[in-house]
């Protein structure tokens, strides 16, 4: 498979003023390959969204770049990044917030068309809502007016209008019903067999992205610490991190394993080595000086760990 | 907003009694300042030259216009007194012999005129400066906002009072533009700029949260410009909030232009507004009281009326008090 988006080195701190710096996203390198699903995991606030947003271009990485189908589209302005937009779109959490509330959905479906100069936009929103499983006769109506789950297809409908290579969808279920949760998975999955869309899943729950994901990559504070083919990762865990987050997941045959131990620590003040080892059960006094890298480990994985769980 | 919300909020507002109440005021004091040339013909009076010598007539008899006072000496003259018939005089005369009823008709005129031209240049420099700040942000942002703040901290009065000491009399002389002593478009100029801090404000931080919301996100990521995100998604969000200002901004211009002109630095002679009918009639509180109330009173109807309004708009478009 080729590669469709390719991140190398990315770095995207903010400025909070007084000289403070949040790393938001730190040194992550990665690649989306032609119709692949990759999700993005991690606590909330550890950099995940902030990486998708970096991806498709909604905000300027400090440093690194971003490639799309082989060109480089990190620090392009607005109007040069425009045609790329059509090939990338967004699907946001929070689907009450994603429509403008004083426009109907069928206009807010139509914009992306109006903008790009499509023409058959009628027929363009009629296809996308059979699509996406809403009668027709919903665009005229205002996002008010829906359910959770109908907005949440509308937000699918319109990222998908432009014929996009690739969405990232930021928390696409999390803010819904779990009956309605999998309806919406159910959605993706289909969109993505009959499109070939590649997707960027961000997500937090663990359940969702094993459904959804051909590949995972684990983040903490910032960075990538584990990244390979889904179920590999989910039944296999190589970083203590992602078997962490794992074993807080509750199930019935098991009692749940002691939490780790403390909060995250702050992305303004890092901690120095290995970002995890302040609360890593398995931490070695190398740990807190020397940085991991990722690091290839077993088929097709790269784990950023000293000490991993599997070879 | 589309049409269909409109008739929602009407229909909504149309069974507060307090709003009917506030609607039907409004809308006498505009139509009876709108018919002021109306009443002067019929009544046959001038309210803007002086009549001291002038003589009407009442209930069959001829009176003076101005009495001999009552006093033991009968020295002085003090203007003819109300008889709250509807013909002319009805509420009496002022010092110079003018009927009082048509002067506060066509004060109301300059008044309304004044307040509602001010108000509207204000809400439209606010909105363009709650744009430019709370959209663009950065460097736009500060040097906006810290001329805002230097704006708000003078007092208003002193402010457009120092203003108008300036420009009235003079008039203004721009290169082309050239604005006469008594053109309204001053006081109108002036009243606007000093009320733009106040209605600034709230449009700005409606902006930035606006301009942080995921449906603007979603319109960049689409490759919308600025401009489209503004035209499209910011604007129509931001008309309810400009729509709860307007009544109030033009409650608060309303007592700016009275207060100017009621010092001689708004309306010039011989035009009127309640102002300058209220500055006649100070010299008369003790014999006509009637002709500095008449006008006074008009003015805090209209002000509640706008104020009652307003907070009627607020509640329902604005009911989380983003704009307060």
């Amino acid at each position: 498979m080729s590669v469709l988006l390719e991140a190398r080195r990315l770095e995207k701190q903010y400025r909070l003023g007084g000289g403070r710096v949040l790393h938001a996203v730190s040194d992550v390198s990665l690649q989306v390959h032609r119709g692949e699903a990759l999700a993005l995991v991690g606590e909330s606030g550890c950099g995940k969204s902030s990486l998708g947003r970096t991806l498709i271009g909604l905000t300027h990485p400090t440093s690194g770049e971003v490639l799309f189908d082989g060109q480089r589209i990190s620090g392009l302005s607005d109007r040069a990044l425009r045609p790329w937009r059509a090939r990338m779109q967004m699907v946001f959490q929070d689907s009450s917030a994603a429509f403008n509330p004083r426009r109907t959905v069928g206009e807010s479906l139509a914009e992306p068309l109006r903008i790009h100069g499509r023409k058959n936009i009628r027929a363009r929103v009629d296809d996308l809502l059979d699509q996406v499983g809403l009668a027709r006769s919903v665009a005229d109506r205002y996002p008010h007016e829906f359910s959770g789950g109908q907005r949440q297809r509308l937000n699918i409908a319109r990222a998908l209008v432009l014929g996009p290579d690739l969405l990232v969808a930021d928390e696409p279920v999390s803010a819904l019903d779990v009956s309605v949760q999998a309806q919406i998975v159910n959605l993706f999955r289909d969109l993505r067999a009959s499109l070939g869309v590649a997707c960027v899943f961000i997500s937090h729950d663990l359940s969702v992205v094993r459904q959804m994901a051909d590949r995972i990559a684990v983040m903490y504070l910032g960075s990538i610490v584990e990244e390979g083919d889904g179920l590999e990762v989910l039944d296999r865990p190589a970083h203590p991190y992602t078997k962490a987050l794992l074993d807080a997941v509750p199930r019935p045959d098991r009692p749940l394993p002691p939490p780790l131990k403390g909060d995250v620590p702050s992305p303004v003040n890092p901690p120095s080595g290995c970002r995890f080892h302040t609360r890593c059960p398995i931490a070695q006094p190398k740990c807190a000086t020397d940085r991991p890298s990722l690091q290839p480990c077993g088929t097709g994985r790269r784990v950023a760990c000293h000490y991993p769980l599997v070879a | 907003m589309g049409e269909n919300g409109f008739l929602r909020m009407v229909r909504a507002l149309s069974v507060k009694r307090d709003v009917i109440f506030a609607i039907a005021a409004l809308g006498l004091v505009v139509l009876a300042s709108l018919c002021a040339p109306l009443y002067a013909r019929m009544a046959g009076v001038d309210p803007f030259s002086s009549n001291v010598a002038g003589t009407t007539v009442r209930h069959g008899q001829t009176l003076d216009l101005m009495q001999p006072n009552d006093n033991p000496l009968h020295l002085g003259l003090t203007p003819l007194g109300p008889d709250w018939s509807a013909s002319a005089y009805s509420l009496g005369a002022d010092s110079q012999g003018r009927d009082v009823a048509s002067r506060l008709l066509y004060g109301g005129r300059s008044s309304l005129l004044i307040a509602s031209a001010a108000a509207f240049l204000c809400l439209c420099l606010s909105g363009s400066i709650g744009i430019c700040a709370g959209y663009f942000g950065g460097w736009v942002d500060i040097l906006l906002s810290r001329l805002l703040d230097i704006l708000w901290a003078i007092p208003v009065y002193l402010f457009a009072i120092s203003l108008s000491v300036v420009t009235v009399g003079h008039g203004i002389h721009l290169g082309f533009v050239t604005l006469g002593a008594d053109s309204f478009l001053i006081p109108i100029g002036i009243i606007a700029l000093v009320y733009v801090p106040y209605a600034a404000r709230p449009l700005r931080a409606r902006v930035l949260s606006l301009s942080r919301a995921e449906f603007v996100m979603a319109a960049r990521g689409m490759g919308a410009s600025d401009f489209r995100i503004l035209r499209r998604e910011i604007l129509p969000n931001l008309a309810p909030s400009m729509v709860v200002l307007a009544p109030l901004v033009m409650a608060l211009c309303l007592l700016a232009e009275s207060a100017l002109s009621f010092l001689s630095l708004g309306v010039q002679a011989p035009s009127a507004s309640w102002g300058t009918l209220i500055q006649d009639g100070e010299g008369l509180l003790y014999t006509r009281p009637i002709v500095a109330i008449a006008p006074g009173v008009a003015i805090v109807i209209t002000v509640l009326a706008l104020n009652i309004l307003g907070n009627a708009l607020r509640d329902y478009l604005d009911p989380k008090g983003a704009g307060r």
